[in-house]
């Protein structure tokens, strides 16, 4: 079941000076690729999701060949090969912390950015989550197979 | 992200053999997804050789070229040939890996040999 995204501004839930950046708001299946911080408390411009079954670094890989750098697990922790020391004292899985995908959107960003973003990672998680057995067998589980 | 050689990229980018085998003769699976790789490898054994590998993999660029990398050396040989992909092998026909991912092509290799110890044992208790 492939996911939806939908391009939606929410920098209307910021009482933020920075009016021209805007967090990407990811929408679907809960389990399966969500928003990972506070929906509204949080930095202006920065959004951290946890896409499943798939691996932080390929997706960065994958996206850094469309022009996009993110980065994975926590700001601190991105070059780490161990899933993000903050992210599971959270309480989130290390299975789950691995695909954790964190945009930081800045001054020199602009709306188009955000477009070109949101329309290039959905084929990018599609592609990581055909090639997962992790995400099969959840299909699996999900057909009752 | 480390960087990666040419030929780590090429099989990252475009994975050769990706995907499961339907009735497979052996199943063999490495990793764990709490450590950020698993690899799943199904093949295919005629007359004693590998006609057709493929796998499944859940981790990073490396684990991912190794994978692929590993599908393409093992595609064709037969098991004792097969036998003898180690992980340095694949790491040499990757032109490399970075010190800290040389654990993937442990995880790949690791993981066909499961795929075959899974159809010899399922080959000599049916024999």
């Amino acid at each position: 079941m492939p996911l939806e995204f939908k391009k939606r501004t929410i920098i209307s839930e910021f009482e933020s000076p920075f009016e021209n950046f805007r967090t990407v708001k990811v929408t679907g299946e809960v389990r399966v690729c969500p928003l990972s911080g506070h929906p509204t408390r949080r930095l202006p411009g920065a959004a951290s999701f946890l896409v499943e079954f798939i691996e932080g670094e390929s997706m960065l890989m994958l996206m850094n060949q469309k022009g996009i750098a993110a980065s994975s697990g926590s700001a601190c922790t991105s070059r780490a090969l161990k899933a993000s020391h903050v992210l599971t004292a959270m309480g989130i899985p290390p299975e789950q912390a691995h695909g954790s995908l964190l945009f930081s959107f800045g001054i020199q960003n602009n709306e188009e950015d955000v477009d070109h973003v949101v329309e290039s990672l959905p084929p990018i998680v599609e592609t990581l989550r055909k090639m997962s057995p992790l995400y099969d067998k959840f299909m699996k589980g999900q057909r009752g197979g | 992200m480390p960087i990666y050689s040419d030929k780590v990229m090429d099989h990252f980018t475009n994975p050769r053999n990706v995907g499961e085998i339907s009735n497979p003769d052996g199943v063999g699976e490495e990793g764990n997804p709490v450590c950020g790789d698993m690899m799943t490898f199904y093949i295919k054994v005629k007359d004693n050789r590998l006609e057709d590998v493929k796998f499944k993999t859940f981790g990073c660029g490396a684990a991912i070229a190794v994978s692929s990398m590993v599908s393409e050396m093992a595609k064709g040989k037969t098991i004792d040939e097969a036998r003898k992909i180690t992980p340095e092998l694949v790491a040499k026909e990757l032109e490399g890996l970075p010190k800290n991912k040389f654990h993937c092509s442990n995880l790949g290799a690791q993981a066909l040999n499961k795929a075959i110890d899974d159809y010899l044992a399922k080959h000599f208790k049916s024999v």
